[in-house]
């Protein structure tokens, strides 16, 4: 993880879409009045006639990218999570999960991380909204790589993606190019003591854990869920066979998030203990991003100390 | 808005105005009137038109095929369960669907 060099994913994504944009004619994008801020920008000056500002109207920025979809395009739709998720989620569940459209929605500012801009711009429950959807595939990517091969990944996959990203810059962690596969999670480190199961922005922060308890004799893995649904089943199982404590860790609601997903699958299949780590079930504040990661209890230090002191 | 940013002069817009609501009248429940002047101040070309009569629908739509640089609303009026007395302009009838007996009735007058 290079720690010095600190990217947001919206960035990345900006930057991936223009190199789609050349690979692929099929490509475009939509925004809703917020392309500066989602980045979508950068495609729009490089592809003028493949860019549409559908105006602060998200519902029928979605119903047209819908559209676009049934005449063959690939549309990569994008505004602020709230907006997505929240405000145009009758259009994204009636007009594109249900004909099952190949719309890729691509929504930036989640979580508590977006900081200054408060509560009403913190969507906190849009991984729960999304996954919930039949058809909808949900990637959380944890950062610039691979976020650079998400969005290039899902135009080679047919029906509606919901990709959640962040404005708050975090580390790079993998090196560049690296391959992974939607649906499958990434195990970083063998250890045994615990798995602390996390997704986007918080993904950095378990591995910060991860070194700092290796200093103190405790040997952890993370696993990066970068894909919420479908879940990796079989990662979850494995690691509750072989760690003695599992816990998630997520920039999200603790109800209907990455935790309730991996319980879902514990539930059922391995019944174990697992603590989740993320919003309680409250709206979020306004601050700097990290004092409300600190605010909140997703950092490095809260994994150490459920970790060491069994503090829930 | 956006049909009128991109020029979509191949838009046609077709509003079943029957003047009933779910809980009531347009105008009982919340009214939306008047529909044409909304729909012409978001840049539409507004064809008004009785929505029973066959000629006018297809002369409507005539015209509306030769606008240009901007899309078309028809509000077309008609009248809700038109032709069965029991049903005509009757706020109950939205979703709910005829017995036995008066299926049988409903067919006979139409």
């Amino acid at each position: 993880m290079d720690t010095n060099k600190k990217v947001a994913t919206r960035k990345s994504y900006g930057e991936a879409l223009i190199e789609l944009g050349k690979q692929n004619e099929n490509v475009v994008v939509l925004d809703a009045d917020l392309a500066g801020a989602t980045k979508t920008d950068l495609f729009a000056k490089e592809f003028p006639n493949r860019f549409f500002d559908m105006g602060i109207a998200e519902s029928n920025m979605m119903a047209t990218a819908a559209g676009f979809a049934t005449c063959g395009k690939i549309p990569y739709a994008s505004t602020f999570a709230v907006f997505a998720a929240g405000r145009a989620y009758d259009q994204i569940r009636n007009s594109i999960c249900y004909p099952n459209l190949n719309v890729k929605i691509c929504a930036t500012h989640c979580g508590v991380t977006v900081g200054e801009d408060g509560a009403t711009h913190q969507m906190l429950e849009d991984l729960s909204l999304m996954r919930t959807l039949p058809n909808m595939t949900v990637i959380s990517p944890s950062d610039d790589t691979q976020t650079k091969w998400a969005i290039k990944e899902i135009s080679q996959r047919k029906g509606p993606v919901y990709v959640r990203l962040a404005r708050m810059e975090t580390p790079i962690i993998y090196e560049e190019n690296t391959k992974f596969e939607i649906g499958k999670g990434i195990q970083i480190g063998e250890g045994t003591d615990a798995t602390v199961f996390a997704t986007g922005v918080t993904v950095s922060e378990a591995l910060k854990a991860k070194e700092i308890l290796e200093q103190q004799g405790i040997h952890i893995r993370v696993i990066d869920m970068h894909t919420i649904k479908p879940i990796d089943e079989e990662i979850i199982i494995k690691s509750a066979k072989e760690t003695k404590k599992l816990i998630s860790i997520e920039d999200h609601n603790i109800i209907g998030g990455l935790g309730s997903a991996i319980s879902e699958v514990l539930t059922e299949k391995c019944p174990v203990k697992l603590i989740r780590l993320g919003i309680k079930d409250t709206f979020g504040k306004s601050g700097k991003a990290d004092e409300l990661m600190k605010y909140f209890g997703i950092t490095a230090e809260d994994i150490i100390e459920v970790i060491n002191n069994g503090k829930e | 808005m956006a049909s009128n940013k991109y020029k979509l002069d191949n838009l046609c817009v077709i509003v079943d105005n029957n003047n009933l609501q779910i809980d009531g009248t347009i105008e009982d429940v919340m009214s939306s009137y008047p529909i044409d002047e909304k729909f012409r101040s978001f840049g539409f070309q507004i064809i008004n038109i009785d929505g029973h009569d066959i000629e006018e629908i297809i002369k409507a739509f005539e015209v509306a095929k030769n606008v240009k640089g901007k899309p078309t609303c028809i509000i077309a009026k008609t009248i809700k369960g038109k032709g069965i007395s029991f049903m005509e302009n009757q706020v109950g009838w939205h979703g709910k669907a005829p017995n036995e007996e008066q299926y049988n009735q409903a067919i006979k007058e139409i």
